[in-house]
């Protein structure tokens, strides 16, 4: 067909079909090419580890339907992503942008921009209003064990004057199963949390102290989990998250709290305990606002 | 010289893929003449000049092949050609029907609306034809989609209504007529590859913002977004609508410093109120509008440089290794002295005017400056004067594509000034970026160098300058198309300005001119005139940061997100964004019924239709319906002797059919009002009775659906809206009144009916109380039945619930087993339970001002009436249709009376045909195959409203039933509402004859649209 566009390349035998890289993905997608394992593998996404024996960034090929973390490579259509017939524990090979198996190869066509969560200072009413809607979505009980109290706990410090947070945050890193464990879920919602209601304020002190007592323990959890954390302190997060924390900010309107409590929905219903720890994190970054009275900021000091 | 001409119905392929295909037979060797198009009026006229003969019926909707060949082997060669090309065309179609849209149930959407609600698009891309154009756009923006309108030729009071409706909505329409965009790193239509940056821009010209882009690219810098307007956005007419809206989305955007407003001439008063916008806004804009004493916009491309602080490049060029001349140099002497500028990009052919004029005087164009000689598009002729022309002028662009996407034109007439004397330099534009042609330069190349060698066959030396807009990403690659073009002998420059000055300079023999600072000419232009234009303006806090309170994201938030797009048109815009990898759903678009547009139109922009057919929807899904009485007409609809009512819309004796007739007779001898069946007809005929359509009483009855004072009917109640229908009792198959059948045996039936199974059955309601119909109906779902011709598990669910209450009447046990053994004998007892269910959901909906939604679909055997919920008690009627099916014993189809009965109502609930995927079985009554039950019922979902939750399909997931039949929908699809339904026999008397597959007839649609549109009220400021 003498018209036909560049779909694909062909290459080594396979067609290399078009996707489109997030400006968070992985630095090895674009290095020299090198053994990657594939971690997990869905309908709608596969995680991809890098095999080279280095403890890098996982990255993760999100078709439409699935989860959009902020550094995935996006591939526009299913049949994109299952052509690599990827099998987990299996290897393929990663870099120069391309991501190849023996059956098909993917090669990064564009750079997509993450959505950021909004940092801007969250009205009094607002946060009030947030933290009601909150409320219907939030785990009762146990089902996530420790997780809940070492959560209390880290909020605690973080809301006393010079506490360290180095103790709280190792509590908390790595703690439960799964590739995102809970205990860094709700380190996610928290920062995330922190920066959607404070900017130029105590909450924003309080994430960069949050954030730079992670790094240390960062190698604690899985690489999935460690990148999320990453992501979340810079603002980034999946879809569902971002429309919560953007709709706090909306102006109040007289369904607004019912809008909030449909916006916790998805975020809920995220894993198996995520979506739950995610919450609560929000949950604890939302009264810590409330509460605080002007105390002095931790200082970075009291950080460890 | 051989010929073919063939008609393949309802074919439809867009036409930039038919036009591909045509060029690409007609290149078969010994191929004379291929013609692939719809069969329009005008193509079928050019056809018919061409000497083809074409069959008298063939229609806008089918696809006429016309091939001419020197012998009859080489028409064979080029038929195999002709087929292998549509095979890809149709292979395009059914791979964009197996992404992800195809997920949802197998049928390819047909609507932006239907692509929308399975994909998470943000935007959509519209190329349809331009009377069609503004539809699809109304239907994306009612669909919560900002709109990229490709199509031209939309009116200019459309694009208005359009702007604002899509504001309305905080979504924005580019366009009419727009032809690039780029956003977050996404081209969509014609757009270069460039790399993220800071800069943003808004556009009213297409290939002015890509020679901006690409321009700021090889500079360095990158675009944040790039947001097209349409040409005309910025007159006063249209007073910058869509540029405020690109404005203040830009300001919003955390990754936009600086703006570039990139346009053809504007009005002087839309672009103060910009400026002022971007003020406040606190947002820095650079112009670069293109007019007389303007600066060109490479000049603008620099000025932005300069504002944001990064240094301005030399522009890269490629000199000619030829012998002609060397840019800079001293050009050779050219035999002519004329310029001719063959352009496909608009304003590059109008920047190189307004560049050229100031040394070369007036310059005759296609698209003059004012007070410059206009010539006719098609009057390419050879002459002593310059000439510039854009070929990819709306009036070249009529019937073909875009030069842009097929060069022939362009590169015969390049061919042409190879031999025209008067030429003494040539000037081309080349515009590389997604969406162009994929490989242009190696014919561009070919064809200057036939030009070239035959001005030297003449002894002239021919320099060729390109302009070449693109960036090194670019799928082509910039600098392998410039090397190419290079290598035939052209000179390549990145700025058209630059190009234009190497041109003037090869015309002067002097090398060429810088430009010197533009004054202000005629202070049509705010004070960025002298100095081209930046206004910068301080940013607001130290950062740019998210406003404090933040308000709805800009655009729906179309500039966060990474776009998905839905695309109606040209598939070559979807397989660009598919290169680019963005999800894509492609509508799978027709045109609609002709002679409909403008209703449609108007129906489309009504502003009630959206909420009016959502309350409609919402109250059709929520009725309840309860059997809470039987009893006689006579007493339940108050039906006095002489008083018949009948099936479908209003009838007269005169016009009705057989079985219409028959069952009038029968129930005038059940109503003992005549002895014989001549008697019967002489009185029917006669002024003493008078026929109203069952609906008329709040009614339904399937077939004939005749009833009389004396016949039991089925009351059912709606709770929730407080309305009742009715309908008969059933009484069985074969030879009945309702097949129009009244021999002895079928008035007995109907005595007994009257004396026993009514009251019999009215005792056991009146002992059980209400009857949950509806329960019936979700029910039957679940157990493989549809509703109209399977109603076998409601009527055992019926019997069920009834039992005890028959068993306990102290009546003979004789009567009181015959009824148990009628009602359950007769797989069809619950039809008519299910239609008044299916009424009472109906009327639920009906008469509410402004919605579309189709409230009755009914045939009396003669004609089929539909009622719209917006044009209260009206029909609208067409001739009823002679169902396709399967035949009982020894009938055929020419025993068949064209389609009677009410009991389209299950249709037109979401029951029946349109949930045949829920009862697989009925194929064996009705005809076709499972596959087509699954298909039906997934394509049923193309034209109604919604999905209605109460019944789901057990096979599709448990998807609710395809609810709301949208007369509108139909109309745009083509596709009619699919029935299942019995068949009677032709003449009076026979009963029925078979079961099958019939639709409605679509002028019926056609005149309810019509209709519904006379009733839109006048908009404010019409």
């Amino acid at each position: 067909m003498p018209t036909t566009l560049r779909l694909g390349m062909r290459h080594a035998g396979v067609t290399a079909r078009p996707v489109a890289a997030s400006a968070l993905a992985p630095t090895w997608l674009h290095g020299a090419s090198g053994p990657a394992t594939v971690l997990a593998v869905g309908e709608s996404a596969a995680y991809l580890g890098d095999g080279s024996g280095h403890r890098r960034e996982v990255l993760a090929l999100v078709t439409p339907a699935g989860l959009l973390l902020p550094g995935a490579v996006r591939v526009a259509a299913p049949a994109d992503l299952h052509a690599l017939r990827l099998i987990p524990g299996a290897e393929a090979r990663v870099g120069e942008g391309q991501v190849r198996t023996a059956t098909g190869a993917l090669v990064v066509r564009r750079t997509w921009r993450p959505r950021r969560a909004p940092a801007a200072p969250l009205p009094r009413h607002a946060a009030c209003r947030a933290q009601e809607a909150l409320a219907p979505s939030l785990p009762l009980g146990a089902p996530l064990g420790p997780v809940a109290d070492r959560g209390e706990a880290l909020a605690a410090a973080l809301g006393r004057e010079g506490a360290g947070l180095a103790g709280p945050v190792a509590a908390l890193v790595g703690l439960g199963p799964g590739l995102t464990p809970a205990g860094d879920d709700l380190l996610c919602g928290l920062l995330l949390g922190l920066r959607a209601t404070g900017q130029q304020a105590r909450q924003t002190a309080l994430a960069a102290a949050l954030a730079a007592a992670l790094v240390p323990h960062l190698h604690r959890t899985t690489a999935l989990s460690a990148t999320l954390l990453v992501h979340a302190a810079g603002g980034h997060a999946v879809p569902a998250v971002l429309d919560l924390l953007e709709a706090w900010h909306r102006p109040g309107a007289p369904a607004a709290q019912a809008v909030l409590e449909v916006a916790a929905v998805p975020v809920a219903r995220l894993g198996h305990t995520s979506g739950a720890a995610l919450l609560l994190g929000l949950h604890l970054a939302l009264r810590l606002g409330l509460e605080a009275p002007a105390t002095p900021l931790p200082t970075p000091d009291a950080v460890g | 010289m051989s010929d073919f001409v063939e008609i393949r119905r309802s074919t439809y392929h867009d036409s930039v893929a038919l036009m591909q295909v045509s060029q690409q037979v007609r290149a078969t060797p010994g191929v004379q003449e291929a013609q692939v198009g719809m069969g329009t009026e005008l193509n079928l006229g050019l056809l018919r000049e061409a000497g083809f003969a074409l069959p008298p019926e063939v229609g806008a909707n089918d696809l006429v092949v016309a091939l001419r060949a020197e012998d009859a082997q080489t028409l064979d060669a080029a038929r195999a050609r002709l087929e292998s090309l549509l095979a890809g065309l149709h292979e395009r179609a059914v791979r964009a029907g197996d992404g992800q849209g195809a997920s949802a149930g197998g049928a390819a959407p047909r609507t932006i609306g239907s692509a929308a609600r399975r994909s998470h698009a943000s935007i959509a891309l519209v190329s349809t034809p331009g009377e069609h154009a503004v539809l699809d756009a109304l239907d994306a923006i009612g669909s919560g989609l900002s709109v990229l309108l490709f199509s031209d030729n939309v009116p200019v009071a459309d694009e208005i209504r359009l702007k604002d409706a899509a504001a309305a909505r905080n979504l924005i329409v580019m366009g009419p007529d727009c032809g690039s965009a780029v956003v977050n790193g996404v081209a969509l239509g014609f757009a270069n590859v460039t790399r993220p940056g800071r800069i943003g821009i808004v556009a009213a010209s297409g290939t002015g913002a890509q020679q901006v882009m690409s321009l700021l690219d090889l500079a360095g810098e990158g675009i944040s977004h790039c947001l097209g307007l349409g040409g005309r956005d910025l007159s006063a007419e249209v007073g910058g609508r869509a540029a405020r809206q690109a404005l203040a989305a830009l300001a919003a955007d955390p990754a936009t410093e600086h703006v570039v407003i990139v346009s053809k001439p504007a009005d002087p008063g839309v672009v103060a109120a910009l400026d002022r916008l971007a003020d406040d806004l606190g947002l820095p804009v650079t112009w670069a509008t293109l007019g007389r004493g303007r600066p060109d916009l490479t000049a603008a491309v620099e000025t932005t440089l300069r504002a944001v602080g990064a240094p301005v490049p030399t522009w890269p060029s490629w000199p000619s290794p030829g012998h002609d001349a060397a840019p800079g140099g001293a050009p050779a002497p050219a035999r002519g002295s004329a310029l001719r500028g063959l352009f496909c990009g608009g304003t590059l052919a109008e920047e190189a005017l307004v560049v050229a004029e100031p040394v070369l005087g007036p310059i005759a164009s296609n698209v003059p400056l004012e007070g410059s000689p206009r010539v006719g598009a098609r009057d390419l002729g050879t002459g002593p004067d310059h000439l510039v022309l854009d070929l990819g002028d709306d009036e070249l662009t009529a019937g073909r594509a875009h030069p842009m996407i097929d060069p022939a034109l362009r590169l015969e007439l390049i061919r042409a000034v190879g031999e025209d004397a008067h030429v003494g330099v040539l000037l081309v534009d080349l515009v590389l970026g997604h969406g162009a042609h994929p490989d242009p330069a190696d014919e561009l190349a070919e064809a200057l160098r036939t030009a070239r060698s035959a001005a030297r066959a003449r002894g002239a030396a021919l320099p060729v300058v390109v302009s070449l807009v693109g960036t090194e990403a670019d799928p082509q690659g910039l600098g392998a198309c410039a090397r190419v073009l290079a290598e035939a002998g052209a000179e390549v420059f990145t700025s058209n300005a630059a190009a234009v000055r190497a041109a003037l300079a090869h015309l002067s023999g002097r090398p060429p001119q810088t430009p010197a600072p533009v004054e202000a000419a005629d202070g049509g232009m705010p004070d960025q005139v002298a100095d081209p234009g930046v206004r910068p303006a301080p940013r607001p806090g130290p950062e740019p940061a998210t406003p404090p309170t933040a308000t709805p994201a800009p655009l729906g938030g179309l500039l966060a997100a990474d776009p998905e797009v839905v695309t109606a048109g040209a598939g070559l815009l979807a397989d660009a964004l598919r290169a680019q990898a963005v999800p894509v759903t492609e509508v799978d678009w027709r045109p609609p019924w002709p002679g409909v547009g403008a209703a449609l139109a108007k129906v489309l922009a009504d502003p009630r239709r959206e909420a009016a057919n959502a309350l409609a929807l919402a109250r059709m899904t929520a009725a309840q319906a309860e059997l809470v009485r039987i009893a006689p007409a006579s007493e339940v609809l108050g039906l006095a002797p002489g008083e018949f009512l009948h099936s479908g819309p209003p009838l007269t004796w005169e016009r009705a059919s057989g079985p219409m007739r028959g069952a009038l007779v029968g129930a005038a001898l059940v109503e003992g009002l005549a002895g014989t069946p001549e008697e019967a007809e002489e009185l029917l005929a006669g002024p003493g009775v008078s026929l109203a359509p069952c609906h008329s009483r709040g009614a339904v009855g399937p077939m004939a659906g005749v009833v009389s004072p004396s016949m039991w009917m089925f009351e059912l109640h709606d709770p929730v809206h407080g309305t009742r229908a009715y309908c008969s009792l059933n009484e069985g198959l074969g030879k009945v009144l309702r097949y129009g059948a009244y021999g002895p045996e079928v008035i007995a039936r109907l005595e007994w009916m009257r004396d026993v199974l009514g009251p019999v059955l009215a005792e056991a309601v009146r002992r059980h109380g209400p009857v949950d119909v509806k329960a019936y109906l979700s029910q039957m779902l679940q157990m493989g039945d549809e509703g109209h011709n399977r109603n076998r598990s409601a009527t055992l669910m019926f019997l069920r619930d009834l039992l005890p209450h028959l068993v306990g009447q102290d009546r003979d046990r004789a009567d009181l087993a015959e009824v148990c053994r009628f009602v359950g004998g007769n797989d069809h007892f619950a039809l008519n339970l299910v239609m008044p269910a299916c009424k009472l959901a109906m009327a639920a909906a009906a008469d509410i001002p402004g919605s579309s939604l189709v409230v009755t679909m009914a045939r009396n055997g003669t004609d089929f009436g539909i009622q719209l919920s917006g044009t209260g008690d009206a029909w609208f009627t067409g001739p009823a249709q002679v169902p396709e099916g399967l035949f009982l014993g020894s009938y055929g189809p020419e025993d068949a009376n064209p389609d009677i009965g009410d009991s389209a109502i299950t249709e037109t609930a979401g029951m029946g045909g349109f949930v045949m995927a829920a009862a697989p079985a009925i194929v064996r009554l009705v005809g076709g195959d499972v596959d087509f039950a699954l298909s039906t019922t997934t394509s049923m979902y193309e034209i109604t409203l919604g999905e209605n939750p109460a019944l789901q399909v057990p096979i599709l997931e448990f998807r609710g039933a395809p609810a709301g039949i949208d007369a509108v929908a139909v109309a745009r699809t083509g596709l009619l509402p699919q029935i299942n339904t019995g068949m009677a026999g032709r003449i009076a008397g026979t009963g029925q004859v078979g079961a099958g597959l019939v639709q409605p007839p679509a002028e019926a649609f056609v005149a309810a649209l019509q209709a519904l549109a006379e009733r839109v009220p006048p908009t404010t400021g019409e």
